[in-house]
């Protein structure tokens, strides 16, 4: 796994916990399971410096909630989504982030075991893409392969190793 | 190993004990909290120094600079050092 941030004045020992709300599963330390993702995000998301870093980690992945590779996981935590929101919007009219959910789960379905969730979106950076876009008649449309995959770790005690991997400029 | 049936019966328990009362409170307490997110809870790092400030003195020269060494953070980025 790898975690990207600005470069600093001196080398981290440990990831940067993620609390921006806009992080999609809550407070958290944010890996990315590919080094090319890494990279991206180190070039569009951590420019404030001027130039990046990239960590990679070794991560005990026993209890985290795989949604991605794991089917049963995955049907399990797309049903607890679900129903929460239902009970939500039910009760309050209105829709929960994921952030929101997650917290609910943290929070009062006591969760603590969970240690982390696997997730993953579709990356909207198409050069990256080896495969032509799909073309009809006018339209040309890129088609997304490849998933974009993260770690949300909850429980720094699951980091089994943490090491330097390179410095890039934006 | 996680046990999903365990979870999902804890997670049911806290629900059943929700009423629309309860949900509308936990919601509106997460966005209020939320609201001050945006200032974020990161660590700010030292990212600048800079040499010399001015200091508007009623004594003597009223724009005297003072030689020195300060270590700033920009503030005006609060991304800034923010994971992710």
């Amino acid at each position: 796994m790898y975690h990207t941030q600005e470069q600093r004045a001196k080398i981290l020992n440990k990831p940067c916990k993620c609390t921006r709300d806009d992080a999609w599963l809550g407070d958290g330390y944010y890996f990315w399971y590919d080094e090319l993702d890494a990279d991206i995000w180190g070039k569009s998301s951590k420019k404030n410096t001027g130039s990046y870093e990239i960590y990679k980690a070794k991560i005990d992945c026993e209890d985290i909630l795989d949604t991605v590779f794991n089917e049963e996981h995955y049907l399990f935590w797309l049903r607890q989504v679900e129903k929460v929101a239902k009970k939500i919007v039910k009760s309050t009219g209105e829709k929960p982030t994921l952030k929101e959910l997650n917290d609910y789960f943290k929070e009062k379905g006591t969760w603590s075991e969970v240690t982390g969730i696997l997730f993953q979106d579709l990356s909207t950076n198409f050069n990256f893409l080896m495969v032509k876009p799909i073309e009809y008649r006018l339209s040309k449309k890129p088609f997304v392969y490849r998933k974009r995959v993260q770690l949300a770790m909850y429980s720094i005690n699951i980091l089994l190793s943490f090491t330097f991997l390179m410095t890039e400029t934006c | 190993m996680l046990d999903l049936n365990i979870l999902e019966q804890k997670l049911d328990a806290a629900l059943a004990q929700e009423t629309p009362e309860s949900l509308s409170e936990w919601l509106s307490n997460k966005r209020k909290t939320n609201d001050f997110d945006c200032f974020s809870k990161g660590d700010m790092v030292p990212k600048k120094r800079i040499q010399g400030n001015f200091i508007i003195s009623s004594l003597g020269n009223p724009y005297k600079f003072e030689d020195t060494f300060e270590d700033v953070s920009d503030m005006s980025k609060p991304d800034f050092s923010l994971a992710a």
